[in-house]
C-alpha cells in the first residue's frame, strides 16, 4: 500500500477475465495482475497517487495480445477521476507499434480531459521505438517516475 | 555454436495475437545464432513482430495461418512473412498517422526504419501479401 493510498484500480478490468493472477488482497491494497495464458506475460500495475494522480506501470512485454488490457487499466484510471497520469516504462521489456498505439490513446483521453500525461524511464529498446515514429516529440518523457509526476504535477 | 549457414527455417503460426511473439522469439534465436549484435537481434524480434502483426491484422477468416521462412546466410538474415489474405496497399496506409489510436501503417514505418531491405508484395487477384525483410549482420 502506498503512503497515499493506492486504489485498486485495475480490479474491474480484469473481472471478467478469467485468466490473471491476483492475489488475496483488500481493496485498498495495491493491485498487481498478470496477464497470463497465452498472452505475452506483462504484469499491469495501477495505482492512484494522491488526488487526481494515477500510475499505471507496464511490468513485461507490451504486444497486440495484450495492449486490450493496457488499454482498459487506462481507461479505468481515467474513469475514476484521474487527470495526471503518469506510464511507467521502466520495466518495460519491450513495447510494439500496438502498444504506442495505446498509448497514444490515453493521451488523447488525457487531453481531452483538460489533464497531462507523461512517460517514465523507458529502456534504451523501448525509447527508441518512440524515437523512430516521431512519438518522442508528441510524449512527455521523463527519465524516472520522481521526475514524471512532477512534469504531470507541473 | 555458430549457425550452420545457409539454412532455411520455416514456421507457421495461427492467425492469432497470442502467437506473434512465438515468431518475435523465433527470429531473435536465429539472428543471436547469426552472432548478430544485441541492438540488432532486438530490431529483428520487433521487426518481424510488426510483420506478423499486420498479418494477422489484415488477413480474414478464410486464412488460418501465418508462413515464416527464415533464410540464414554469413553476413545477412532474410525474414518472410507469407499470408493468403487479401492483401493491401501499403501506398495507402504510408505514412502513419502517429496521432490517430489506430495508427495503421505505423508497423510498417517501424519495420522500414529498422530492416536494411523491405519489401512488400501483394497479389490482389490472387491474394495473400508477402513481407519480405532483409537484415545484415554488418549494414552495406
Amino acid at each position: 500500500m502506498t503512503e497515499s493510498g493506492a486504489l485498486c484500480s485495475a480490479c474491474a478490468m480484469n473481472a471478467g477475465i478469467p485468466r490473471g493472477r491476483v492475489g488475496s488482497r483488500d481493496d485498498s491494497a495495491d493491485l498487481e495482475n498478470e496477464v497470463t495464458d497465452m498472452a505475452t506475460p506483462l504484469q499491469i500495475d495501477s495505482r492512484v497517487e494522491g488526488e487526481g494522480s494515477a500510475v499505471l506501470a507496464l511490468n513485461g512485454e507490451v504486444d497486440v495480445s495484450n495492449t486490450a488490457q493496457v488499454r482498459d487499466a487506462g481507461v479505468k484510471l481515467l474513469t475514476d477521476g484521474a487527470t495526471r497520469l503518469v506510464v511507467d516504462l521502466s520495466r518495460t521489456e519491450y513495447m510494439d507499434s500496438a502498444g504506442l498505439g495505446t498509448l497514444v490513446g490515453m493521451l488523447k483521453r488525457v487531453k481531452e480531459a483538460g489533464g497531462a500525461m507523461a512517460i517514465a524511464g523507458p529502456q534504451p529498446r523501448v525509447r527508441r521505438l518512440f524515437e523512430i515514429t516521431g512519438l518522442d516529440q508528441i510524449f512527455s518523457i521523463c527519465e524516472d517516475l520522481d521526475t514524471a509526476m512532477k512534469e504531470v504535477s507541473a | 555454436m555458430k549457425a550452420v549457414v545457409p539454412s532455411q527455417v520455416e514456421l507457421r503460426i495461427p492467425r492469432s495475437c497470442e502467437f506473434v511473439r512465438v515468431a518475435r522469439k523465433t527470429a531473435g534465436a536465429l539472428a543471436h545464432q547469426l552472432r548478430f549484435t544485441l541492438p540488432d537481434v532486438q530490431d529483428i524480434e520487433l521487426a518481424v513482430g510488426e510483420a506478423c502483426t499486420n498479418a494477422i491484422e489484415h488477413v480474414g477468416e478464410q486464412c488460418p495461418e501465418i508462413l515464416l521462412l527464415f533464410s540464414l546466410h554469413e553476413e545477412q538474415l532474410v525474414m518472410e512473412v507469407i499470408d493468403n489474405g487479401p492483401g493491401f496497399d501499403p501506398a495507402q496506409v504510408f505514412p502513419a498517422n502517429v496521432e490517430d489510436e489506430t495508427i495503421g501503417g505505423l508497423g510498417l514505418l517501424v519495420i522500414r526504419s529498422l530492416m536494411d531491405e523491405l519489401e512488400i508484395k501483394c497479389d490482389p487477384e490472387a491474394g495473400g501479401t508477402r513481407v519480405r525483410m532483409v537484415k545484415y549482420r554488418n549494414p552495406k
